[in-house]
Protein backbone atom coordinates (compact mmCIF):
# COMPACT_ATOMS: atom_id res chain seq x y z
CA UNK A 1 0.00 0.00 0.00
CA UNK A 2 1.21 3.64 -0.94
CA UNK A 3 0.29 6.34 1.17
CA UNK A 4 0.80 9.61 -0.99
CA UNK A 5 1.32 12.65 1.64
CA UNK A 6 1.13 16.33 1.97
CA UNK A 7 1.96 16.26 5.69
CA UNK A 8 3.84 13.71 7.76
CA UNK A 9 1.50 13.59 11.07
CA UNK A 10 -1.48 12.79 7.95
CA UNK A 11 0.04 10.32 6.56
CA UNK A 12 0.97 8.45 9.74
CA UNK A 13 -2.64 9.22 10.56
CA UNK A 14 -3.32 6.57 8.07
CA UNK A 15 -0.89 3.85 8.36
CA UNK A 16 -2.44 3.86 11.86
CA UNK A 17 -5.86 3.09 10.70
CA UNK A 18 -4.48 0.46 7.76
CA UNK A 19 -2.34 -1.23 10.06
CA UNK A 20 -5.16 -1.18 12.83
CA UNK A 21 -7.49 -2.49 10.45
CA UNK A 22 -4.76 -4.68 8.44
CA UNK A 23 -1.81 -5.50 11.38
CA UNK A 24 0.22 -7.06 8.48
CA UNK A 25 -0.14 -4.62 5.47
CA UNK A 26 2.83 -3.14 3.95
CA UNK A 27 3.21 0.51 3.64
CA UNK A 28 5.26 2.72 2.06
CA UNK A 29 4.85 6.52 2.06
CA UNK A 30 6.09 9.06 0.00
CA UNK A 31 5.77 13.21 -0.09
CA UNK A 32 4.01 14.19 -3.11
CA UNK A 33 4.50 18.01 -2.59
CA UNK A 34 8.36 17.92 -2.33
CA UNK A 35 9.79 18.13 -5.07
CA UNK A 36 13.18 16.36 -4.21
CA UNK A 37 10.61 13.29 -4.27
CA UNK A 38 10.80 10.94 -6.86
CA UNK A 39 7.18 10.30 -7.13
CA UNK A 40 6.04 6.25 -8.65
CA UNK A 41 4.88 6.25 -11.71
CA UNK A 42 3.44 3.66 -14.76
CA UNK A 43 4.60 0.10 -14.01
CA UNK A 44 5.99 1.17 -10.46
CA UNK A 45 2.69 2.52 -9.44
CA UNK A 46 0.78 -0.40 -10.53
CA UNK A 47 2.69 -2.52 -8.46
CA UNK A 48 0.98 -1.16 -5.41
CA UNK A 49 -2.17 -2.82 -4.44
CA UNK A 50 -3.91 0.76 -3.16
CA UNK A 51 -2.96 4.34 -2.95
CA UNK A 52 -4.28 6.70 -0.48
CA UNK A 53 -3.87 10.32 -0.34
CA UNK A 54 -4.77 12.36 2.61
CA UNK A 55 -5.25 15.54 4.40
CA UNK A 56 -2.43 18.75 3.42
CA UNK A 57 -2.27 21.99 4.36
CA UNK A 58 -2.54 22.95 0.29
CA UNK A 59 -5.51 24.45 -1.53
CA UNK A 60 -6.23 24.13 -5.23
CA UNK A 61 -7.93 27.74 -5.53
CA UNK A 62 -4.93 30.22 -6.21
CA UNK A 63 -2.73 26.79 -6.42
CA UNK A 64 -2.30 26.47 -10.60
CA UNK A 65 1.15 27.73 -11.06
CA UNK A 66 2.24 26.27 -7.20
CA UNK A 67 4.13 23.52 -8.21
CA UNK A 68 3.45 21.30 -5.02
CA UNK A 69 -0.21 21.77 -6.04
CA UNK A 70 0.38 20.68 -9.98
CA UNK A 71 2.54 17.64 -8.90
CA UNK A 72 -0.16 15.90 -7.01
CA UNK A 73 -2.53 16.18 -9.65
CA UNK A 74 -0.46 14.99 -12.29
CA UNK A 75 0.34 12.23 -9.53
CA UNK A 76 -3.42 11.36 -9.08
CA UNK A 77 -3.92 11.69 -13.30
CA UNK A 78 -1.42 8.82 -13.32
CA UNK A 79 -3.10 7.05 -10.40
CA UNK A 80 -5.79 6.75 -11.99
CA UNK A 81 -4.34 5.73 -15.12
CA UNK A 82 -2.12 3.02 -13.17
CA UNK A 83 -5.86 1.31 -12.48
CA UNK A 84 -4.60 0.72 -8.99
CA UNK A 85 -7.22 1.34 -6.14
CA UNK A 86 -7.17 4.94 -4.84
CA UNK A 87 -8.44 5.95 -1.65
CA UNK A 88 -8.20 9.94 -0.06
CA UNK A 89 -9.68 11.90 2.35
CA UNK A 90 -10.24 15.91 2.42
CA UNK A 91 -7.22 17.11 -0.18
CA UNK A 92 -6.97 13.33 -1.91
CA UNK A 93 -10.98 14.02 -2.79
CA UNK A 94 -10.33 17.10 -3.82
CA UNK A 95 -6.66 16.45 -6.35
CA UNK A 96 -8.88 13.20 -7.38
CA UNK A 97 -11.87 15.20 -8.39
CA UNK A 98 -9.87 17.81 -10.32
CA UNK A 99 -7.24 14.97 -12.24
CA UNK A 100 -10.23 13.73 -13.05
CA UNK A 101 -11.80 17.16 -14.52
CA UNK A 102 -14.29 18.29 -11.62
CA UNK A 103 -13.57 21.69 -9.82
CA UNK A 104 -12.82 22.55 -6.29
CA UNK A 105 -14.05 25.97 -4.69
CA UNK A 106 -13.21 27.74 -1.69
CA UNK A 107 -16.53 26.92 0.68
CA UNK A 108 -19.00 29.62 0.30
CA UNK A 109 -19.93 28.77 3.65
CA UNK A 110 -16.34 29.06 5.53
CA UNK A 111 -14.26 26.65 6.94
CA UNK A 112 -15.94 23.38 8.31
CA UNK A 113 -13.34 22.33 11.41
CA UNK A 114 -13.55 20.24 14.31
CA UNK A 115 -16.52 17.70 13.72
CA UNK A 116 -18.68 17.63 10.41
CA UNK A 117 -22.22 16.77 11.80
CA UNK A 118 -25.43 14.64 10.71
CA UNK A 119 -23.61 13.54 7.19
CA UNK A 120 -26.26 11.71 5.36
CA UNK A 121 -25.87 8.84 2.87
CA UNK A 122 -27.48 10.07 -0.88
CA UNK A 123 -29.78 6.91 -1.77
CA UNK A 124 -26.74 5.91 -3.68
CA UNK A 125 -24.47 6.12 -0.69
CA UNK A 126 -26.65 3.71 1.29
CA UNK A 127 -26.24 1.24 -1.69
CA UNK A 128 -22.52 1.35 -1.82
CA UNK A 129 -20.30 -0.53 -0.66
CA UNK A 130 -17.95 2.17 0.62
CA UNK A 131 -20.68 2.75 3.44
CA UNK A 132 -21.51 -1.10 3.79
CA UNK A 133 -22.06 -1.45 7.94
CA UNK A 134 -22.83 2.26 8.28
CA UNK A 135 -25.22 3.92 9.44
CA UNK A 136 -27.40 6.48 7.14
CA UNK A 137 -26.13 9.82 9.18
CA UNK A 138 -22.90 10.09 11.36
CA UNK A 139 -20.67 12.50 12.13
CA UNK A 140 -16.73 12.72 11.63
CA UNK A 141 -13.68 14.50 12.12
CA UNK A 142 -13.20 17.52 9.11
CA UNK A 143 -11.15 20.15 8.77
CA UNK A 144 -11.05 22.43 5.67
CA UNK A 145 -11.79 24.96 3.29
CA UNK A 146 -12.06 24.32 -0.19
CA UNK A 147 -15.13 21.89 -1.30
CA UNK A 148 -15.54 19.83 -4.11
CA UNK A 149 -18.47 21.50 -6.24
CA UNK A 150 -18.48 20.32 -9.69
CA UNK A 151 -17.75 16.19 -10.13
CA UNK A 152 -16.74 14.48 -13.44
CA UNK A 153 -18.70 12.64 -15.43
CA UNK A 154 -18.28 9.31 -14.13
CA UNK A 155 -18.81 10.61 -10.09
CA UNK A 156 -21.11 10.03 -7.87
CA UNK A 157 -21.68 11.85 -4.42
CA UNK A 158 -22.16 9.67 -1.81
CA UNK A 159 -22.92 11.37 1.30
CA UNK A 160 -23.45 15.50 2.25
CA UNK A 161 -24.10 17.58 5.02
CA UNK A 162 -25.74 21.01 5.71
CA UNK A 163 -22.17 22.50 5.49
CA UNK A 164 -21.16 20.70 2.34
CA UNK A 165 -22.84 19.02 -0.50
CA UNK A 166 -19.68 16.66 -1.32
CA UNK A 167 -18.85 14.85 1.98
CA UNK A 168 -18.10 11.66 -0.03
CA UNK A 169 -17.84 10.39 -3.68
CA UNK A 170 -16.60 8.09 -5.96
CA UNK A 171 -15.11 8.87 -8.98
CA UNK A 172 -13.94 6.43 -12.05
CA UNK A 173 -11.95 7.52 -14.33
CA UNK A 174 -9.34 6.57 -17.14
CA UNK A 175 -10.32 3.13 -15.87
CA UNK A 176 -9.53 3.75 -12.72
CA UNK A 177 -11.76 4.08 -9.79
CA UNK A 178 -11.51 6.04 -6.87
CA UNK A 179 -13.56 6.68 -3.46
CA UNK A 180 -13.00 9.22 -1.13
CA UNK A 181 -14.47 11.39 1.90
CA UNK A 182 -14.12 14.89 2.46
CA UNK A 183 -14.11 14.35 5.98
CA UNK A 184 -11.43 12.48 8.17
CA UNK A 185 -11.83 9.24 8.97
CA UNK A 186 -8.77 8.50 9.91
CA UNK A 187 -8.58 10.93 12.26
CA UNK A 188 -8.79 10.09 16.28
CA UNK A 189 -9.51 12.60 19.06
CA UNK A 190 -6.04 13.05 19.98
CA UNK A 191 -5.26 13.85 16.22
CA UNK A 192 -7.93 16.64 16.25
CA UNK A 193 -6.91 17.82 19.62
CA UNK A 194 -3.07 17.88 18.24
CA UNK A 195 -4.48 20.18 15.23
CA UNK A 196 -6.39 22.30 17.73
CA UNK A 197 -2.95 23.18 19.96
CA UNK A 198 -1.12 23.44 16.47
CA UNK A 199 -3.78 25.78 14.88
CA UNK A 200 -5.18 27.85 17.68
CA UNK A 201 -4.15 30.90 16.24
CA UNK A 202 -6.03 30.97 13.12
CA UNK A 203 -9.04 28.75 15.04
CA UNK A 204 -9.23 32.10 17.20
CA UNK A 205 -9.19 34.34 14.05
CA UNK A 206 -11.72 32.31 12.67
CA UNK A 207 -14.23 32.68 15.39
CA UNK A 208 -14.19 29.32 16.69
CA UNK A 209 -12.57 29.85 20.10
CA UNK A 210 -12.81 33.38 21.87
CA UNK A 211 -9.18 33.06 23.16
CA UNK A 212 -6.44 30.76 23.41
CA UNK A 213 -7.67 29.64 26.88
CA UNK A 214 -10.89 28.45 25.01
CA UNK A 215 -8.78 26.76 22.92
CA UNK A 216 -6.67 24.81 25.00
CA UNK A 217 -9.38 23.94 27.26
CA UNK A 218 -10.94 22.48 24.22
CA UNK A 219 -8.44 20.47 23.30
CA UNK A 220 -7.62 19.00 27.00
CA UNK A 221 -11.45 18.31 27.29
CA UNK A 222 -10.51 15.79 23.71
CA UNK A 223 -7.45 14.41 25.21
CA UNK A 224 -9.01 13.55 27.94
CA UNK A 225 -12.11 12.14 26.46
CA UNK A 226 -9.66 9.88 24.29
CA UNK A 227 -7.60 8.81 26.66
CA UNK A 228 -10.55 7.79 29.07
CA UNK A 229 -13.82 6.47 26.58
CA UNK A 230 -16.03 5.76 29.33
CA UNK A 231 -16.19 9.48 30.46
CA UNK A 232 -19.46 9.75 28.87
CA UNK A 233 -20.27 13.06 30.17
CA UNK A 234 -18.18 14.52 28.11
CA UNK A 235 -18.92 12.86 25.11
CA UNK A 236 -22.45 13.55 26.01
CA UNK A 237 -21.14 17.62 26.56
CA UNK A 238 -19.62 17.68 23.14
CA UNK A 239 -22.09 15.90 21.27
CA UNK A 240 -20.17 13.12 20.38
CA UNK A 241 -20.88 9.41 20.47
CA UNK A 242 -19.53 6.45 18.75
CA UNK A 243 -19.46 7.39 15.08
CA UNK A 244 -16.11 9.45 16.29
CA UNK A 245 -15.09 7.82 19.29
CA UNK A 246 -15.19 3.46 18.40
CA UNK A 247 -12.17 3.62 15.47
CA UNK A 248 -14.14 0.66 14.70
CA UNK A 249 -17.26 2.75 13.27
CA UNK A 250 -15.05 5.95 12.23
CA UNK A 251 -12.75 3.41 10.13
CA UNK A 252 -15.49 1.76 8.31
CA UNK A 253 -15.38 3.23 5.05
CA UNK A 254 -11.23 2.79 4.81
CA UNK A 255 -11.79 -1.04 5.38
CA UNK A 256 -14.76 -1.16 3.26
CA UNK A 257 -12.21 0.17 0.50
CA UNK A 258 -9.63 -2.19 1.16
CA UNK A 259 -12.22 -5.40 1.36
CA UNK A 260 -13.93 -4.40 -1.66
CA UNK A 261 -11.66 -2.37 -3.79
CA UNK A 262 -8.30 -3.91 -2.90
CA UNK A 263 -8.55 -6.99 -1.99
CA UNK A 264 -10.28 -8.23 -5.48
CA UNK A 265 -7.42 -5.82 -7.18
CA UNK A 266 -4.92 -8.22 -5.50
CA UNK A 267 -5.72 -11.85 -5.87
CA UNK A 268 -6.84 -11.04 -9.44
CA UNK A 269 -3.09 -9.43 -9.76
CA UNK A 270 -1.06 -12.11 -7.77
CA UNK B 1 -61.04 32.51 10.99
CA UNK B 2 -59.07 32.28 14.64
CA UNK B 3 -57.96 28.68 15.77
CA UNK B 4 -58.94 28.11 19.41
CA UNK B 5 -56.59 25.98 20.98
CA UNK B 6 -56.69 23.42 23.73
CA UNK B 7 -53.53 23.49 25.37
CA UNK B 8 -53.58 20.37 28.28
CA UNK B 9 -50.83 20.40 30.41
CA UNK B 10 -50.19 17.04 32.55
CA UNK B 11 -47.77 17.82 35.16
CA UNK B 12 -49.25 17.45 38.76
CA UNK B 13 -48.81 20.34 40.77
CA UNK B 14 -46.08 19.14 42.62
CA UNK B 15 -43.63 18.98 39.76
CA UNK B 16 -45.01 22.15 38.43
CA UNK B 17 -43.68 23.72 41.35
CA UNK B 18 -40.27 22.50 41.24
CA UNK B 19 -40.06 23.53 37.81
CA UNK B 20 -41.25 27.16 38.77
CA UNK B 21 -38.96 27.41 41.70
CA UNK B 22 -35.90 26.19 39.70
CA UNK B 23 -37.13 29.16 36.72
CA UNK B 24 -38.79 26.99 34.65
CA UNK B 25 -41.27 28.89 32.85
CA UNK B 26 -44.52 26.15 32.84
CA UNK B 27 -45.38 23.68 29.98
CA UNK B 28 -48.37 24.94 28.88
CA UNK B 29 -47.34 28.49 28.58
CA UNK B 30 -44.41 27.81 26.99
CA UNK B 31 -46.45 25.77 24.79
CA UNK B 32 -49.14 28.67 24.11
CA UNK B 33 -46.58 30.98 23.30
CA UNK B 34 -44.92 28.44 20.88
CA UNK B 35 -48.32 28.39 19.28
CA UNK B 36 -49.40 31.97 19.39
CA UNK B 37 -45.71 32.62 17.84
CA UNK B 38 -47.09 30.42 14.99
CA UNK B 39 -50.35 32.02 14.85
CA UNK B 40 -50.51 35.33 16.44
CA UNK B 41 -54.70 35.71 16.77
CA UNK B 42 -55.18 31.81 17.81
CA UNK B 43 -57.16 31.74 21.22
CA UNK B 44 -55.57 29.28 24.05
CA UNK B 45 -57.18 27.42 27.11
CA UNK B 46 -55.49 25.65 29.47
CA UNK B 47 -56.14 22.20 31.37
CA UNK B 48 -54.07 20.87 34.06
CA UNK B 49 -55.84 17.15 34.09
CA UNK B 50 -53.78 15.95 36.34
CA UNK B 51 -55.46 18.19 39.20
CA UNK B 52 -57.79 16.30 41.11
CA UNK B 53 -60.08 19.02 41.24
CA UNK B 54 -59.84 19.43 36.83
CA UNK B 55 -63.28 18.91 34.82
CA UNK B 56 -62.21 17.10 31.77
CA UNK B 57 -64.41 18.62 29.04
CA UNK B 58 -65.43 15.86 27.34
CA UNK B 59 -67.80 15.40 23.71
CA UNK B 60 -68.93 18.30 22.37
CA UNK B 61 -66.85 20.62 24.69
CA UNK B 62 -63.80 18.93 22.97
CA UNK B 63 -65.74 19.14 19.46
CA UNK B 64 -65.53 23.01 20.02
CA UNK B 65 -61.47 23.49 19.74
CA UNK B 66 -59.64 23.54 16.10
CA UNK B 67 -56.53 21.99 17.95
CA UNK B 68 -55.68 20.34 20.84
CA UNK B 69 -52.07 20.86 21.91
CA UNK B 70 -50.26 18.51 25.04
CA UNK B 71 -47.09 20.00 26.37
CA UNK B 72 -44.72 17.06 28.03
CA UNK B 73 -44.83 15.84 31.51
CA UNK B 74 -43.04 13.78 34.10
CA UNK B 75 -46.01 11.00 34.44
CA UNK B 76 -44.68 7.45 33.21
CA UNK B 77 -47.91 6.38 30.57
CA UNK B 78 -47.80 2.82 31.80
CA UNK B 79 -48.28 3.62 35.53
CA UNK B 80 -51.78 2.51 36.52
CA UNK B 81 -52.26 6.19 38.47
CA UNK B 82 -55.58 8.19 38.16
CA UNK B 83 -53.47 11.46 36.52
CA UNK B 84 -52.43 9.00 33.89
CA UNK B 85 -55.20 6.88 33.11
CA UNK B 86 -57.65 10.09 33.09
CA UNK B 87 -55.39 11.22 30.52
CA UNK B 88 -55.22 8.32 28.20
CA UNK B 89 -59.07 8.35 28.12
CA UNK B 90 -59.10 12.24 27.61
CA UNK B 91 -56.71 11.94 24.56
CA UNK B 92 -59.33 9.02 23.49
CA UNK B 93 -62.01 11.49 23.63
CA UNK B 94 -60.35 13.69 21.44
CA UNK B 95 -59.57 11.48 18.77
CA UNK B 96 -63.13 10.47 19.04
CA UNK B 97 -64.35 14.03 18.39
CA UNK B 98 -61.97 14.37 15.48
CA UNK B 99 -59.93 17.45 16.97
CA UNK B 100 -56.88 17.58 15.78
CA UNK B 101 -54.03 16.44 18.26
CA UNK B 102 -50.27 17.38 18.54
CA UNK B 103 -47.93 17.08 21.30
CA UNK B 104 -44.61 16.62 22.69
CA UNK B 105 -42.71 13.43 24.69
CA UNK B 106 -45.18 12.21 27.45
CA UNK B 107 -48.14 13.70 24.45
CA UNK B 108 -47.15 11.66 21.46
CA UNK B 109 -46.64 8.41 24.33
CA UNK B 110 -50.61 8.54 25.71
CA UNK B 111 -51.79 9.46 22.11
CA UNK B 112 -49.87 6.05 21.00
CA UNK B 113 -50.92 3.76 24.09
CA UNK B 114 -54.42 5.40 23.57
CA UNK B 115 -55.00 4.02 19.86
CA UNK B 116 -53.92 0.43 21.33
CA UNK B 117 -50.20 1.01 20.68
CA UNK B 118 -47.13 0.71 23.53
CA UNK B 119 -44.47 2.19 25.49
CA UNK B 120 -41.60 1.13 27.71
CA UNK B 121 -38.40 2.34 29.76
CA UNK B 122 -35.97 3.36 27.03
CA UNK B 123 -33.26 0.42 27.33
CA UNK B 124 -30.38 3.04 26.43
CA UNK B 125 -31.45 5.07 29.16
CA UNK B 126 -32.50 8.69 29.87
CA UNK B 127 -31.72 10.49 26.49
CA UNK B 128 -31.36 13.81 28.11
CA UNK B 129 -30.82 17.85 26.28
CA UNK B 130 -29.98 17.48 22.72
CA UNK B 131 -31.12 14.20 20.63
CA UNK B 132 -28.83 14.15 18.16
CA UNK B 133 -29.06 12.87 14.35
CA UNK B 134 -32.82 12.17 14.35
CA UNK B 135 -33.40 11.38 10.57
CA UNK B 136 -36.63 11.14 8.82
CA UNK B 137 -38.18 7.86 7.38
CA UNK B 138 -39.10 7.35 3.84
CA UNK B 139 -42.66 8.55 5.00
CA UNK B 140 -41.25 11.29 7.29
CA UNK B 141 -40.20 13.11 4.32
CA UNK B 142 -42.59 12.99 2.21
CA UNK B 143 -45.40 14.02 5.31
CA UNK B 144 -46.72 17.18 6.01
CA UNK B 145 -45.56 17.59 9.25
CA UNK B 146 -42.09 18.08 8.19
CA UNK B 147 -42.89 20.39 5.35
CA UNK B 148 -39.27 22.36 4.99
CA UNK B 149 -37.14 20.43 7.49
CA UNK B 150 -33.96 18.93 6.87
CA UNK B 151 -34.13 15.07 6.55
CA UNK B 152 -31.80 14.67 9.44
CA UNK B 153 -31.77 17.27 12.35
CA UNK B 154 -31.08 17.56 15.94
CA UNK B 155 -33.85 18.69 18.90
CA UNK B 156 -34.47 19.10 22.59
CA UNK B 157 -35.42 16.55 24.63
CA UNK B 158 -35.56 14.59 28.13
CA UNK B 159 -37.13 11.65 28.31
CA UNK B 160 -36.85 7.59 29.68
CA UNK B 161 -39.50 6.28 27.94
CA UNK B 162 -40.16 5.27 24.34
CA UNK B 163 -42.78 4.32 21.98
CA UNK B 164 -42.27 0.02 20.85
CA UNK B 165 -45.44 -0.62 19.12
CA UNK B 166 -47.25 1.59 16.77
CA UNK B 167 -51.13 0.90 16.25
CA UNK B 168 -52.46 0.23 13.04
CA UNK B 169 -53.61 3.32 11.72
CA UNK B 170 -50.02 4.96 12.65
CA UNK B 171 -46.85 5.83 11.00
CA UNK B 172 -43.40 6.47 12.13
CA UNK B 173 -42.49 9.35 10.85
CA UNK B 174 -38.56 9.69 12.53
CA UNK B 175 -36.23 7.98 14.69
CA UNK B 176 -32.29 8.06 15.59
CA UNK B 177 -29.80 5.72 17.20
CA UNK B 178 -31.33 6.56 20.62
CA UNK B 179 -34.88 6.19 20.09
CA UNK B 180 -36.56 4.38 17.36
CA UNK B 181 -39.96 6.55 17.27
CA UNK B 182 -38.78 10.29 17.29
CA UNK B 183 -42.14 11.43 15.70
CA UNK B 184 -45.13 9.47 14.83
CA UNK B 185 -48.70 10.61 13.09
CA UNK B 186 -51.33 8.43 14.76
CA UNK B 187 -54.77 8.46 12.90
CA UNK B 188 -57.89 6.30 15.52
CA UNK B 189 -61.27 6.47 15.42
CA UNK B 190 -61.83 9.59 12.94
CA UNK B 191 -58.99 11.89 14.88
CA UNK B 192 -55.44 12.50 14.31
CA UNK B 193 -52.52 13.17 16.36
CA UNK B 194 -49.15 14.30 15.36
CA UNK B 195 -46.61 13.39 18.26
CA UNK B 196 -43.28 14.68 18.62
CA UNK B 197 -40.90 12.64 21.42
CA UNK B 198 -38.18 15.53 21.29
CA UNK B 199 -39.44 19.37 22.28
CA UNK B 200 -39.97 22.24 19.78
CA UNK B 201 -41.02 24.09 22.84
CA UNK B 202 -38.03 24.34 24.27
CA UNK B 203 -35.32 26.82 24.01
CA UNK B 204 -31.80 27.09 25.39
CA UNK B 205 -33.21 29.09 28.75
CA UNK B 206 -35.67 26.53 29.32
CA UNK B 207 -32.92 23.67 28.38
CA UNK B 208 -30.62 25.31 31.24
CA UNK B 209 -33.85 25.72 33.80
CA UNK B 210 -34.99 22.08 33.33
CA UNK B 211 -31.10 20.99 33.43
CA UNK B 212 -31.05 23.23 36.85
CA UNK B 213 -34.06 21.18 38.11
CA UNK B 214 -32.31 18.01 37.40
CA UNK B 215 -28.79 18.69 38.18
CA UNK B 216 -28.28 16.01 40.69
CA UNK B 217 -30.12 13.34 39.60
CA UNK B 218 -28.53 13.69 35.99
CA UNK B 219 -25.28 13.57 38.09
CA UNK B 220 -26.22 10.15 39.63
CA UNK B 221 -27.06 8.78 35.85
CA UNK B 222 -23.54 10.16 34.98
CA UNK B 223 -23.97 13.34 32.84
CA UNK B 224 -22.34 15.50 35.13
CA UNK B 225 -19.22 14.07 36.58
CA UNK B 226 -20.55 16.34 39.78
CA UNK B 227 -22.53 19.26 40.61
CA UNK B 228 -20.30 22.03 39.59
CA UNK B 229 -20.43 20.25 35.75
CA UNK B 230 -23.84 20.43 36.14
CA UNK B 231 -24.00 24.51 36.91
CA UNK B 232 -21.24 24.96 34.75
CA UNK B 233 -23.13 23.55 31.69
CA UNK B 234 -26.15 25.39 32.52
CA UNK B 235 -24.40 28.83 32.62
CA UNK B 236 -22.87 28.07 29.15
CA UNK B 237 -26.64 26.75 27.69
CA UNK B 238 -27.32 30.38 29.76
CA UNK B 239 -24.85 32.22 28.10
CA UNK B 240 -25.42 31.23 24.57
CA UNK B 241 -29.07 31.89 25.14
CA UNK B 242 -28.06 35.45 26.05
CA UNK B 243 -25.75 35.70 23.69
CA UNK B 244 -26.73 33.81 20.01
CA UNK B 245 -23.82 35.27 18.19
CA UNK B 246 -21.58 33.50 20.17
CA UNK B 247 -20.72 30.62 17.29
CA UNK B 248 -17.66 29.43 19.31
CA UNK B 249 -19.84 28.19 21.85
CA UNK B 250 -22.39 26.44 19.63
CA UNK B 251 -19.77 24.79 17.56
CA UNK B 252 -18.19 22.97 20.61
CA UNK B 253 -21.37 22.20 22.00
CA UNK B 254 -22.22 20.55 18.15
CA UNK B 255 -25.52 22.54 18.03
CA UNK B 256 -26.81 24.56 15.31
CA UNK B 257 -29.48 26.24 13.25
CA UNK B 258 -32.01 23.05 14.31
CA UNK B 259 -31.94 24.34 17.92
CA UNK B 260 -30.78 27.77 17.54
CA UNK B 261 -32.97 29.29 14.81
CA UNK B 262 -36.85 29.11 16.20
CA UNK B 263 -38.40 29.07 12.45
CA UNK B 264 -36.29 26.22 11.99
CA UNK B 265 -36.74 24.08 15.41
CA UNK B 266 -40.76 25.16 15.09
CA UNK B 267 -41.43 24.09 11.25
CA UNK B 268 -43.18 21.63 12.67
CA UNK B 269 -45.89 23.28 14.66
CA UNK B 270 -46.33 26.07 11.73
CA UNK B 271 -46.75 22.72 9.51
CA UNK B 272 -49.56 21.28 12.19
CA UNK B 273 -51.83 24.29 12.15
CA UNK B 274 -51.23 25.08 8.30
CA UNK B 275 -51.67 21.15 7.25
CA UNK B 276 -53.97 20.07 9.77
CA UNK B 277 -55.71 22.68 11.83
CA UNK B 278 -56.83 25.40 9.46
CA UNK B 279 -58.30 22.40 6.53
CA UNK B 280 -59.91 20.56 9.66
CA UNK B 281 -61.42 24.18 10.55
CA UNK B 282 -62.57 24.81 6.58
CA UNK B 283 -63.88 21.20 6.24
CA UNK B 284 -66.36 21.83 9.36
CA UNK B 285 -67.24 25.21 8.28
CA UNK B 286 -68.28 24.38 5.17
CA UNK B 287 -70.44 21.38 6.32
CA UNK B 288 -72.15 23.67 9.15
CA UNK B 289 -73.26 26.39 5.85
Amino acid sequence: MLIAAGVSSGAEVYRDALKFLYPDVKIEIVYVADANESLPAGLELAGYDGVVLGGSGLNIPGGEDDPRVQRQIQFARNVFEAKVPFLGSCWGLQVATVAAGGVVATSWRGPEKGFARKIRLSLEGRGSLFFEGKTDVFDSPVFHYDEVTHLPSGSTILATNSHCAVQAATINHAGGTFWGVQYHPEFDLHHVAGLINYYAESLIKEGFYADIDAARQHANLLQTLHQNSDREDLSWLLGLDQDVLDPRVRYQEIGNWVKRLVMPHMIRRH
Amino acid sequence: MNPRFLVIDGYTKAARDELASGGATMACDQYSAMLKNAFPTAECDILFPSDPSAELPTGTGLAGYDGIAWTGCSLTVFDDTPEVTRQIALVRAAFEAGVPGFGSCWAAQIAVVAAGGMCKANPNGREMGIARKIELTREGRGHPLYEGKNSVFDAFISHVDEITHIPPGSVVLSGNVFTRVQSVSVSYRGGVFWGLQYHPEYDLHEMARLTWCRIDKLQSLGFFIDRKAGEDYVNLLETLHANPERSDLAWMLGIDDDLLNEDVRRIEVRNWIDRLVIPTMVVKQRGNE
